[in-house]
């Protein structure tokens, strides 16, 4: 059974990076989504500089999106953030009129400790791709140990296979051996 | 007063907590009943057993009459296997068995692995009877369990008791008026969870990537093999589904290593939510979930 570790500092930082560009990806790409290029308007200025979102006309059949991580910085400890929770309102034209998203993004030391997108249905076509990221989205989750929190049940899946466990065991006595 | 059922079946622990008083003799005579209820599904469905009728039909090619309760695990296999483009099919029987999945626990890959057939030309169901065409070994490890959740649930319910819990192995149907709070495994250590849900009327089934694996020749195997690429999926390290059946929740935690949770919910009714070898999180709006972060 391994431990479950602390990620080291350097760790979060890359683990913002990705968030990050995960985030933005996600704003860029809905964003970028929509079959008239045209009309698009976006603001992810509060959350990154480095963020760059190309949603130029190409026929309206695809779009590119850009994003890029925060720079790394040589010193871990300095943050390149403030804390801080942070939300943009993007707004972009989908067959069936203009439709709006909101981002919102909470900021600790650099690392995002929550990141959630709201969005208003609109027509069919953007209900579907707001409901493509409309989910929520941890960065970082940490386990705390059963016997600290008052639980009913767990739900995972080392309980389900005793027999299996065992068998495991056996292997690994027998390569030992 | 409460009764628990606490008792090893299937290859899992199973808890049944009922919220109502019952005398010792309602309590020894509800016991008896689920243990046959769970015999006959095991002898039915398991193809871990030399005497299932699934090993039967592993044996020879027939029309087979099959129980009653066959048709609702029939009819969502058959929806999973189209909404997932073959991915998730009970035909990977074979593939798990020749990867070491077998009933031994061998874990050893004893043949090289197969693509399975397409479903259309080994079996047709025509309620009640299933044509296999040629021998095929079939699994119902997807969503099996959860169905046998329910099962049990109905013949608790069969006795007039409506508030209970049916937990086998962390996967369970709640019913009644207070929720309970159900802890999500940290897959990395199972003395650890990473959250908890409220628990209420529904079901919830979990299933990890990174548990039961052993090596094979196409890599590490866990209880998930994809039918196409005959390796384990690697992009998901847990999962979590409620549903309003358990046999749904279990059958869409295995929909989740193969499909979008976008394109589930255009056929299912369902939450999620979805850990990732990076231990980030996603989940669907409506999981109850508290997660723990730093």
């Amino acid at each position: 059974m391994e431990p479950n570790q602390t990620p080291s500092s350097s760790g979060k930082k890359l683990g913002i990076g990705i968030a990050v560009v995960a985030l933005l990806a996600v704003i860029a790409v809905v964003f970028g989504t929509k079959k008239s290029a045209d009309t698009t308007s976006t603001d992810t200025s509060t959350v990154s500089t480095d963020t760059t979102s190309d949603t130029s006309a190409n026929g309206g059949q695809t779009t590119t999106s850009t994003t890029s991580a925060p720079h790394e910085t040589t010193n871990p400890n300095a943050s390149e953030y403030k804390d801080g929770t942070y939300t943009a309102t993007g707004s972009y034209q989908s067959p069936g009129g203009p439709d709006k998203i909101e981002v919102t993004l909470t900021l600790k030391n650099d690392v995002v400790t929550k990141a959630s997108v709201k969005t208003e249905p609109g027509d069919r076509e953007s209900a579907y791709y707001q409901n493509i990221f409309a989910n929520n989205y941890t960065p970082l989750v940490v386990g705390k140990d059963i016997s600290s929190i008052k639980l009913s049940k767990v739900s995972g899946s080392s309980l389900t296979s005793g027999g299996f466990n065992d068998a495991v065991a056996q292997i690994e006595a027998q390569a030992k051996a | 007063m409460a009764s628990q059922l606490n008792f090893e079946a299937i290859g899992t622990r199973w808890h049944i907590d009922i919220y109502e008083a019952l005398t010792s003799d309602q309590e020894s005579v509800l016991s008896v009943a689920i243990h046959e209820r769970i015999a006959i599904f095991d002898l039915n469905y398991s193809r871990f057993r030399a005497d299932s009728l699934v090993t039967r039909m592993a044996h020879a090619a027939g029309t087979y009459d099959m129980p009653q309760d066959f048709k609702k695990m029939h009819d969502l296999y058959k929806k999973m296997y189209e909404v997932t483009d073959g991915y998730v099919t009970p035909l990977i029987g074979q593939t798990l068995s020749d990867a070491g999945y077998d009933a031994e626990y061998s874990l050893q890959q004893r043949a090289e692995l197969h693509t399975p057939s397409p479903w259309e030309e080994i079996m047709q169901y025509d309620h009640p009877e299933l044509v296999i065409k040629f021998p095929a070994l079939l699994d119902f490890g997807a969503a099996g369990k959860g169905y046998l959740v329910d099962i049990v649930a109905e013949v608790i319910e069969s006795y007039g008791i409506y508030q209970y819990c049916v937990d086998a192995g962390g996967d369970m149907v709640h019913r009644g008026g207070v929720p309970i709070k159900v802890g999500l495994e940290h897959p990395d250590n199972s003395d650890q969870v990473i959250g908890f849900v409220e628990l209420r009327n529904n079901s919830v089934c979990g299933s990890a990537g990174n548990r039961r694996v052993w090596q094979t020749s196409k890599g590490t195997m866990h209880h998930i093999i994809d039918p196409k690429e005959l390796s384990s999926p690697t992009n998901i390290l847990a999962v979590w589904v409620i549903a309003d059946t358990t046999l749904l929740a279990d059958g869409l935690t295995t929909c989740l290593f193969f499909a979008s949770p976008q394109a589930l919910r255009e056929h299912f009714t369902f939450d999620y939510l979805i850990m990732r070898p990076d231990h980030s999180v996603e989940y669907s709006d409506n999981f109850p979930v508290t997660l723990f972060t730093q």
